[in-house]
């Protein structure tokens, strides 16, 4: 690598005594020794776990996940009764309840919810603004 | 201090687990100092953002593979965390009626000037996170420029583009600390 490129930037006299002042006083409180200690323990606390606890969790949930595949795929292959040849793509979706297009009939917002592909509609708005900065981002 | 008992993990070479004991005796000072430059003078929150980088280098260390020092990896976690940190203080503000004033510190140093700490801080705000993580590390923290490329992932060039424009940045947000004679000034007053 450009040995030039790896050297520290140069600065000014002024450039050097303004950020000696800003890391001169930027700097936090000192930790008292009650506190270092309180936290040394905390720390302690939450990474020295029994042999596999911690360790094993995210193995566990995988093995979980893929156990749920395979039964789920299981599942799906001995469920099947449809004669062979029939079309396989029927695909059920949710449907408001037959009280709910009676309410529907006089109410016509009340079938609003059930359009499933307005996710942010069913948050409140403040809500909703957030998730749409971040959706738009 | 008391000393960090053994870390326990089968997948994890003994050796490195005694290294990186070591790193959270020597180190954690510094982390924490740097987590509260990061954070906008937070001291609360700094020691959580410490913490949880123990935490989570930890956990992780079964995947450190070497390729950098071991506390440059670290303190790359430390850095993120502190950002993701930022990130969610960010939205709570703006939850909180889009407040973003920052939290009084509850344990407040008596030998420094809060009100130009928060100047800082605020100055530092203003930075992208990029500019913040570069002046913070290099500047304020003394790493060398090298060192701060690694570890943000950066070519050196782009850090040394970002250490440029962040101290621009910072003499114009805090000119009076610049100007000689009201540095002298606040060197009396201290």
């Amino acid at each position: 690598m450009n040995e030039k490129l790896e050297e520290q930037p140069s600065l000014s006299a002024e450039d050097a005594e303004f950020i000696g002042r800003l890391a001169e006083h930027y700097v936090p409180p000192p930790l008292s020794a009650a506190r270092s200690t309180e936290l040394d323990a905390e720390l302690r606390g939450r990474i020295v776990t029994p042999r596999g606890l911690a360790f094993e969790r995210p193995a566990f949930a995988t093995a979980a996940v893929v156990l749920a595949i395979g039964l789920a795929l299981a599942l799906g292959a001995f469920e099947s009764t449809a004669p062979e040849g029939a079309r396989p793509d029927v695909v059920f979706v949710a449907s408001p309840s037959a009280a709910d297009w009676e309410r529907g009939l006089f109410d016509p917002d009340a079938l609003d919810d059930f359009d499933a592909g307005d996710d942010l509609g069913g948050l409140p708005d403040d809500y909703a603004a957030i998730a749409g900065i971040f959706l738009d981002g | 201090m008391e000393s960090v008992a053994v870390l326990e993990s089968s997948r994890v070479d003994p050796k490195l687990e005694i290294r990186f004991e070591a790193l959270v005796h020597s180190h954690r000072e510094r982390a924490r100092r740097l987590a509260w430059r990061l954070v906008g003078g937070d001291a609360a929150a700094a020691e959580d953002v410490t913490q949880e980088a123990f935490v989570k280098a930890f956990r992780g260390l079964s995947r450190f593979r070497g390729e950098a020092a071991l506390e440059t990896w670290f303190y790359r976690i430390l850095v993120r965390q502190a950002y993701s940190y930022r990130r969610w203080r960010g939205i709570r503000d703006f939850w909180d009626s889009g407040s973003t004033a920052e939290p009084a510190d509850p344990f407040p140093d008596p030998t420094r000037d809060p009100g130009l700490q928060r100047r800082i801080a605020a100055a530092l705000g203003e930075l992208t996170r990029s500019q913040r993580e570069v002046f913070v590390l290099v500047h304020l923290e003394g790493f060398r420029v090298r060192e701060c490329a690694e570890l943000l992932e950066k070519p050196i060039g782009t850090v040394k583009s970002h250490l440029h424009r962040a101290l621009a940045r910072m003499r114009c947000e805090l000119t009076d600390l610049v100007e000689p004679d009201i540095a002298r000034e606040n060197g009396e007053n201290r």
